[in-house]
């Protein structure tokens, strides 16, 4: 066996442990992760194990990320399990990355049984997209070889230059946009509806262009070290639905929520007497809750997963109901699909209001802005 | 994804007739194999699923879902008959790096040219950045001369705006640009030596971003007001403000020498507890970088000194060269002796969002003029009080402000102290004992007995609705009430000098 692919993940781990804020917080996870992902070998029965372990390795991940609502909740408890609790509420125990851990973790357990330890510790660590994605398929990383060339370098050049125009291009527009600095958030309350309006689009567009910028440099990264990381992004402006959005943006998260949530949900639905209608119009919504509460468990995150669920189900009756009544030239028409653009990024503008920025306004404020925004409020 | 399937592979003429049972006649009509389903809003999720259920039962097989973009017929054909699922369009192709689908996309194909070159590019960057930044030099001399005159309040401040968003590191450039350069050197050229000639009445008067004037015109500052109550009793008055934020005793060090060979007969100092104080010190010259990027005028001034009296300089020398090297403080010193980016990069922000872009960078203005209406002093709870122990007392920061005074002295420029306000006056009473000398105050009235040097002790003349965002900014009136004190020590100083 070659110690060189060894050594190469070893270095993979060092680099990530160094970034992390809490050396010791990211060890114990990584070493829970592990114990639950390599125990399933071991499990008799497989489903159940899968279910304990998901729900163990979740509560772990709401406890290290200070949830204000399991805080709240479970400095009521008595006795040790509630001391420890309020101990951790207060602690400084945050540290980088854990929410893309979890994703991973995730569907380490769901996508296959046979894990080692070497081939887990070399899909967990892998280094270019461990903090913020993109969320790699367990074979993407165990397929990864490490390698040097040309063009190789060329392309992971040809990444990083265009993810450091677009981090540019959001920094200037960071100063700009109502969304981006809890601040300025307060102060757009304040703003003519329309300029507000276009002030939340821009919003999207500064996230997508610092999101975006950041994954261009992972994933050049990524490609210089050997590891096909998916695509994050392609084009989200372009879509003209939001389901079309969905699949543009943040693709890799989007891929693990259809893999990890909506289609086992659908197809233990679909096996019932569940009609197809009434999956359809309840998946989105849970899928999207679940991509809520990942994001944070708050009622802002939840709202804007709630949100784009309502929005997901409502596009998927439509294309179900009325795109056989229309015809196919109406619906290629360029008002149609004008018209259709122009909803679906409202759509999508109205519930940035929920999602950014991330910390720094209450959602008292947001309820404010969003009814400014649809003309309830003045 | 792996899948399962113990029967003969499928073609893609049996999935596709699975296919349109499940969807419906006419759905798949020329629709290719290779057409990404999803993707194209052929079928929905929901549909997706249904259909794998019934490529299931159909070829007794198991399918996990591949990727959004990676669903097609081809590909939906491959995990019906067991084959691993195709990688999605991110991931194909990806053995020969230089045909990555990525590259073929608009916004990428110019950067994989200049990726595929590049040492030409780094050369082109390199030359395009000099040649920009030889630009930048010339602009706010050539084209943005006026814009440039109105960015730097006519070299009224060293430090324009007073709100920290259009602050530059280095206080040799801030000097060269501010008014004080531009005075008419027709005394007090210290050629080591003093030369004070009778008549010239200027003032060099340093201090925090209180004295600065932060968030307020650059006429409604302290050093401004103090102008105007001196030019009440003589037109020829003339006070140069070279605050600058941080209560530093080091950093106003660095800007005495800066200015050292301009023309001033008072230096006024700004003085309060942390001043002096270890903690306050240490802090501040460890995350400010002004603080340490000018640590060779540091160096110089305390060259100035005789060298019996230079220990406690070394000493705070020692900890600003520490600092200095964890901020990377020789590359920046290398940065603004080299390029014009460093010293105009506020000027580029400043005239971006105070005139081409404004109305974008509206949020960021209401931030700095709301900050002229705010009453801190006044809002509950009340902040804390800027006092230290006197266990927190540096004898070094004590020893070189005498020290400093002294090499002034015999220079012919007169010192005069202004002990800042500690807080509202209405707090007064929190200090105990009540009306106590406080730890500044005591420290200064010993420097000025020893020293010959007035001190005016303001600590507590400022009332609460007088501060502004923080209790170390004063509003206007705060200032006018400030103002006529320090002119008077001022002006009795200089009678002082004159005798």
């Amino acid at each position: 066996m070659s110690v060189l692919p060894l050594v190469i993940d070893l270095l993979h781990a060092v680099m990530v442990l160094s970034l992390s804020a809490r050396l010791d917080v990211a060890i114990l996870f990584f070493l829970f992760s592990s114990a639950l992902v390599l125990g399933r070998r071991l499990a008799p029965v497989s489903r159940l194990y899968l279910t304990l372990a998901i729900c163990a390795l979740t509560f772990v991940l709401l406890l290290l990320r200070q949830t204000p609502f399991l805080m709240q909740w479970g400095s009521t408890w008595p006795g040790f399990a509630g001391a420890s609790l309020r101990r951790i509420s207060q602690a400084s125990i945050r540290t980088l990355g854990l929410s893309y851990c979890y994703l991973r973790v995730v569907y380490a357990l769901v996508s296959r049984t046979d894990w080692t330890a070497p081939g887990f510790f070399r899909y967990y660590f892998c280094a270019p997209t461990f903090f913020s994605g993109p969320v790699l398929a367990p074979e993407t990383a165990l397929r990864s070889q490490t390698r040097f060339d040309k063009a190789a370098l060329a392309f992971a050049l040809t990444r990083w230059m265009n993810g450091v125009i677009r981090i540019a291009a959001a920094l200037i527009l960071m100063r700009m946009v109502p969304l981006a600095l809890p601040g300025a958030a307060l102060q757009a309350a304040a703003w003519p509806t329309p300029l507000l309006w276009i002030g939340v689009f821009a919003s999207g567009v500064w996230l997508y262009l610092n999101f975006s910028g950041y994954s261009e440099i992972y994933i050049g990264f990524a490609h210089l070290l050997g590891v096909q990381a998916p695509e994050n992004f392609d084009n989200p402006f372009g879509a003209s639905t939001i389901t079309g959005f969905w699949q543009r943006w943040h693709i890799s998260l989007g891929n693990w929520l259809r893999a990890m949530v909506y289609t086992p949900l659908s197809r233990g639905l679909l096996a019932t007497s569940t009609s197809r209608l009434i999956a359809s119009l309840l998946l989105p919504a849970v899928t999207m809750l679940v991509c809520g509460a990942w994001h944070a468990v708050t009622a802002s995150f939840l709202l804007w997963g709630l949100f784009h669920g309502v929005g997901l189900a409502l596009h998927a009756s439509w294309t179900q109901f009325a795109h056989p009544l229309l015809s196919k030239t109406l619906r290629g028409h360029f008002v149609y699909r004008s018209a259709s653009w122009t909803l679906t990024h409202a759509y999508v503008a109205l519930a940035w209001i929920f999602f950014l920025p991330v910390a720094g306004i209450g959602y008292a404020d947001r309820l404010r802005l969003f009814e400014k925004l649809v003309g309830f409020a003045q | 994804m792996s899948t399962t399937s113990p029967l003969a592979p499928p073609t893609a003429q049996d999935v596709r007739r699975v296919l349109e049972q499940a969807l419906g006649e006419g759905r798949l009509t020329g629709v290719a194999d290779a057409k990404p389903l999803l993707r194209a809003g052929i079928i929905t999720s929901i549909e997706l699923v249904t259909i794998l259920l019934d490529l299931e039962k159909a070829f007794a097989c198991t399918i996990s879902p591949p990727d959004s973009s990676a669903v097609t017929i081809a590909s939906l054909t491959q995990l019906a008959g067991g084959q691993a699922a195709p990688a999605s369009a991110g991931q194909v192709a990806t053995a020969n790096s230089a045909n990555h689908p990525v590259l073929a996309a608009p916004g990428y194909r110019l950067f994989h040219a200049l990726a595929c070159r590049p040492f030409l590019t780094i050369a082109l960057a390199v030359f395009w950045l000099f040649v920009l930044d030889a630009l930048l030099g010339l602009a706010p001399q050539t084209v943005l001369r006026q814009q440039y005159a109105d960015f730097i309040e006519g070299g009224k401040r060293l430090y324009p705006r007073g709100s920290g968003e259009f602050s530059q590191d280095d206080f040799r450039f801030a000097v060269s640009q501010h008014e004080i350069s531009r005075a008419p050197d027709t005394g007090n050229k210290p050629g080591n030596k003093p030369g004070n000639k009778p008549g010239n009445k200027r003032v060099a008067f340093f201090g925090d971003s209180g004295t600065i004037g932060s968030y307020l015109e650059a006429d409604q500052a302290l050093p401004a007001r103090v102008e105007q109550n001196l030019k009440n009793s003589d037109e020829k008055w003339k006070v140069y403000n070279l605050a600058w934020f941080a209560r530093l005793m080091s950093k106003d060090l660095m800007l005495l020498d800066a200015v050292w060979d301009k023309p001033f007969e008072v230096a006024v100092f700004t003085v309060g507890d942390p001043y002096f104080s270890t903690r306050n010190s240490r802090l501040w010259i460890r995350d400010f970088r002004h603080t340490t990027v000018n640590l060779p005028l540091y160096t110089e001034f305390a060259q100035r000194m005789p060298a019996p009296e230079r220990p406690p300089f070394d000493e705070i020398g020692t900890l600003i060269q520490q600092s200095d090297r964890r901020q990377w403080g020789a590359l920046r010193r290398f940065q603004a002796a080299h390029f014009s980016l460093p010293h105009n990069q506020p000027f580029l922000f400043f005239l971006t969002s105070g005139y081409y872009l404004k109305p974008w960078f509206g949020p960021m203005w209401q931030d700095i003029y709301r900050a002229r209406s705010e009453r801190i002093a006044l809002t509950d709870p009340q902040q804390p009080l800027d006092l230290i122990p006197r266990s927190d007392v540096n004898p070094a920061l004590v020893k070189m402000l005498g020290s400093t005074i002294r090499l002034l002295h015999r220079r012919g420029v007169k010192t005069v102290l202004f002990v800042q306000p500690a807080g509202p006056r209405e707090r007064q009473t929190e200090i105990s004992p009540v009306n106590a000398l406080t730890i500044a105050n005591e420290l200064c009235r010993e420097n000025g007995r020893e020293n010959d040097c007035t001190v005016v002790n303001q600590r507590w003349s400022v009332p609460a609705p007088e501060f502004l965002d923080t209790l170390k900014h004063y509003t206007v009136e705060g200032n006018q009430r400030l103002a006529p004190p320090i002119a008077a020590a001022i002006l009795q100083s200089g009678q002082e000098g004159q005798r």
